[in-house]
């Protein structure tokens, strides 16, 4: 029986990557600047409500990396095309909606957030949406099936401005399944199931791009026992898996 | 031993790219002067749009393979070779803002090991050829000189496609090509030589996800504004 | 301020996309797989197999559960285990007797395929005579329940919650196909074996099934092996720097250089069927056909190991499946075909015209009810393939429509199939 010398692990190769961005902050030290003025500048994902009354808007793409437990050898990063919709209502409290579509499946979204202002340059932001998806697919001799669902995420976001042109955000999310229908012919499963179902993670960016085009740019990382992207593999796994997401919007 | 001469070195090329930070002269450019005056204006909607710029990168350097690998049992007196020697060909749109955007290419020894079995010899040698788009930023950008190293240092990031490459010598030859999805991140430090041109020094970490191949790249580069408009 | 931000950012990406949580299932019960049935004999192993109620236990294991003994051959030895299939979280048992004296023990461990919990297990049989539990000792009287009770334990603690099973009624016994997926289930069901390996098919009938299907293709050199990717992977094999198609090196090569993901051989098809002949109570070998060319080769070793098996004095299926019309083409290339038999998985009137005895459907295009009459009155068994949700397995086994089922879940395929009541 062969066996394999482990010889070095990669966990030693992230910790040094921390320790690189622990340098590359101390390298910022001296480089503060003035923060009297902060611009409103637009953006989808930190945490700082739109004027009241008005809105905000974004189309990008999300790329979605499958993890190999489900889709074994075939790793892929699926793309899905993202809209996002925010109303200010007052100075701290707006709507948002999302819509996200792969054609044969897609997932909408509504909720709000409430931020609170910390400084002129650090805030956060306490949200709840709730998601419905739908995916459908007629395949000769390979599928007739549909399923849909329900989920909710309640979120925190914090945001940081970390100088007047570029906003940080993370947000954390839990993602809490409320309902689940699945339909293969003439059989259906239900499960009622209301459960944490995994917590994400953002990582967002957002700053002018060209001209006055401003965009989102990130990663989220979600571990959960389901992603509605995945619906038609029919994911039996009680283990969160890991779907890491590269977000790309831009700012309308 | 050899390991950690060559991590030493990596590490002295590091400072020496940090000196010359310290070192560096370069005017204002009028780029500069006009971000300056939106600065005080207290805008960022500045209606002027450009210049935008493609510049290309080119560069090579030194690899290390940085993650676990196999050996199979049956192998006797393994060679293990863990360094490479890298190349990269980067094409990069730097509009009138900070975020940057373009293509990578290149390409990259993993690593290889040779050995005996039952008096044959064998070889086994990966390398791959990253196809990524990568965003990037300065550091610094509406504040600061072109002297700052904060102006100079850039940190990279890219997502993509790694074709990882096999090659086996054991009673013949198999050379095959796989496919892995993968990511990169970078920090770079660029001096400036010349009104087009720069060199630049950067760390690199490629990370072929599907393979589990890794490697850390230290890389001069030379880059050039090819096209501004 | 800002360093510590930076650093904050930093630290925070790399915790949280260095999380990649690796999941493994560690069998701890070391068997002993003693040759002979010891005290659990013939008799004893035939009272033993049933449908349990579950009282201690049921939150766990769910409220009911299908008990049944499988074998091992080894040479001139066989070796017998006891298998409990679960309702919940696609849980088992694989147990063995134990060689303690004074009472009937069984001794193993659990495992919930849907995660990676697992544990100890440690079982009593006794019987409910008159009221009054005591311990069995291999004689049952009229009006005697069989009840099964002991203990199990967590993954990281010795047996600790009480388990008790008391016998309802026998097992089902319409016949019914149940085949484990690559013989036994995927790598990502961390089994204490790998898939499309020789060690997981001695496995697949404590697992519950009663056939096997697995992936074949040709090496650079011809040589039929079990292998289901279509390149060599970590999700399959250790890392050696070897890459692309298998079909790019011989035999030799991937025997020196490659092994499984637990430390196991690729083997041939041939090894494969010499196992299932010699070793197992196996009776259906599904020969998917993963490989593109002439089949000429493995219906030769399908031929051999059907008279190897016919000699041995089994019943044993073993059929060449068809997915698709590259594979159809191959069989239509045979020389001599009409010995052959064939499953295909694509539409019923393909099936028909190839005069194949099995058709077996994607499940996920229904119970296609019409259809699958049509093919059933037409003579030919009908399978489903591959189904793992627990719920449409309960549905598919409810139709009773189907004659098989191919799962990588093959012990919950069991436990709905074993308690059905017709």
């Amino acid at each position: 029986m062969a066996t394999i010398r482990n010889l070095y692990t990669s966990s030693n190769l992230f910790r040094q990557l921390g320790y690189s961005a622990l340098l590359i902050g101390f390298a910022q030290l001296g480089m503060a600047q003035s923060s009297k003025v902060w611009p409103l500048q637009p953006g989808i994902y930190f945490p700082q409500a739109p004027v009241p009354g008005k809105w905000r808007k974004s189309v990008g793409v999300v790329f979605t990396t499958t993890p190999p437990e489900l889709t074994e050898e075939i790793r892929v990063s699926v793309p899905a095309i993202d809209f996002n919709l925010q109303r200010g209502l007052s100075k701290n409290f707006y709507l948002t909606g999302r819509f996200q579509t792969q054609f044969v499946q897609s997932n909408i979204g509504v909720g709000f957030r409430w931020v609170k202002p910390f400084t002129n340059r650090l805030f956060m932001s306490a949200g709840y949406d709730i998601t419905g998806w739908l995916g459908a697919l007629q395949i000769k001799d390979v599928f007739s099936s549909q399923a849909f669902g329900v989920e909710t995420f309640p979120n925190v976001s914090v945001g940081y401005k970390l100088t007047r042109d570029l906003r940080f955000t993370f947000r954390t999310e839990a993602i809490v399944d409320l309902y689940y229908r699945s339909q293969v012919g003439s059989l259906a499963v239900v499960y009622n199931r209301r459960e944490v179902n995994g917590v994400a993670f953002t990582f967002m960016l957002e700053q002018p791009f060209y001209h006055q085009r401003h965009v989102s740019v990130g990663v989220r990382g979600a571990y959960s026992n389901f992603n509605w992207q995945l619906w038609s593999l029919f994911d039996t796994f009680d283990r969160n898996l890991f779907y890491p997401q590269l977000i790309f919007g831009f700012i309308l | 031993m050899i390991y950690r001469r060559l991590q030493t070195t990596s590490w002295v090329v590091l400072l020496l790219l940090l000196s010359l930070a310290v070192q560096a002269q370069r005017p204002s450019s009028a780029r500069r002067q006009r971000r300056l005056q939106a600065i005080e204006a207290d805008t960022l909607t500045d209606t002027r749009r450009g210049p935008y710029t493609v510049v290309v990168t080119a560069g090579g350097g030194l690899s290390y393979y940085s993650t676990h690998l196999g050996v199979p049992a049956a192998i006797e007196q393994t060679r293990l070779s863990r360094f490479g020697t890298p190349s990269s060909l980067r094409v990069m749109w730097y509009p009138d803002h900070r975020l940057r955007v373009g293509l990578e290419t290149g390409w990259t020894t993993m690593y290889s090991y040779r050995g005996q079995v039952a008096g044959e010899n064998t070889h086994v040698y990966v390398s791959a050829v990253p196809i990524l788009v990568v965003f990037s930023m300065p550091l610094g950008w509406l504040t600061g000189t072109d002297r700052s190293i904060a102006r100079r240092m850039a940190i990279t990031a890219g997502t993509g496609l790694y074709v990882n490459h096999s090659r086996l010598d054991y009673l013949g030859t198999v050379m095959t090509n796989t496919n892995s999805l993968g990511w990169m991140a970078a920090a770079s430090y660029t001096y400036p030589i010349g009104r087009r041109f720069r060199i630049a020094g950067e760390l690199k970490w490629f990370d072929a996800v599907a393979v589990e191949n890794a490697a850390f790249t230290a890389e001069l580069q030379l880059v050039w504004r090819a096209f501004s408009w | 301020m800002k360093p510590v931000i930076y650093s904050l950012l930093g630290l925070l990406l790399v915790a949280s996309l260095s999380c990649r949580k690796t999941y493994e299932a560690l069998v701890p019960y070391d068997f002993t797989n003693l040759p002979g049935s010891g005290q659990f004999g013939t008799a004893v192993r035939a009272v033993t197999n049933g449908v349990y109620t579950v009282s201690n236990g049921a939150s766990e294991f769910g409220d009911q559960v299908a008990l049944k003994w499988t074998y091992l051959h080894n040479g001139a030895d066989t070796s017998y285990y006891l298998s409990v299939f679960t309702g919940k979280d696609a849980a088992y048992f694989n147990l063995e007797g134990t060689s303690q004296t004074d009472s009937l023990v069984l001794g193993g461990y659990w495992r919930k395929l849907v995660n990676d919990q697992i544990g100890l297990a440690q079982l009593t049989l006794r019987v409910k005579h008159q009221g009054k539990l005591q311990l069995y000792k291999g004689q049952l009287a009229p009006g005697d329940t069989m009840v099964i009770d002991g203990l199990y334990g967590d993954k990281n603690s010795k047996l600790s919650h009480p388990i008790t099973l008391t016998y309802n009624r026998p097992l089902n016994s319409r016949p019914f196909s149940i085949m484990a997926h690559r013989s036994g289930g995927r790598t990502s069901d961390l089994l204490p074996a790998s898939e499309n390996s020789v060690e997981i098919i001695k496995l697949a009938s404590r697992l519950g099934a009663t056939g096997i299907e697995v992936d074949v293709r040709y090496t650079k050199d011809g040589v039929p092996i079990l292998y289901h990717d279509n390149t060599l992977n970590l999700r399959l094999i250790q890392k050696n720097g070897l890459m692309g198609p298998v079909e790019d090196y011989t035999y030799q090569q991937l025997s020196t250089f490659v092994r499984l993901i637990n430390g196991e051989k690729i083997p041939t098809l041939e090894e494969a069927l010499e196992t299932v002949v010699n070793n197992t109570a196996l009776n259906f070998v599904w020969l998917d056909t993963k490989y593109i060319g002439p089949m000429d080769k493995v219906q030769a070793i399908q031929q051999k190991y059907r008279q190897k098996a016919l000699q041995a004095g089994r019943d044993l299926r073993i059929i060449i499946g068809l997915p698709s019309t590259e594979a159809v083409d191959s069989y239509k290339a045979l020389a001599n075909k009409e010995n052959t038999p064939i499953l295909c998985e694509l539409d019923t009137a393909l099936t028909r015209s190839l005069g194949a005895r099995i058709w077996a459907p994607r499940w996920t295009l229904g119970p296609q009810t019409a259809e699958v009459q049509a093919m059933k009155a037409a003579g030919l068994t009908v399978f489903v393939w591959t189904l793992d949700e627990p719920e449409f397995i309960r549905e598919f086994i409810g139709q009773n429509q189907f004659d098989g089922i191919l799962s990588n879940y093959s012990p919950v395929v069991a436990f709905y199939h074993y308690t059905e009541q017709p």
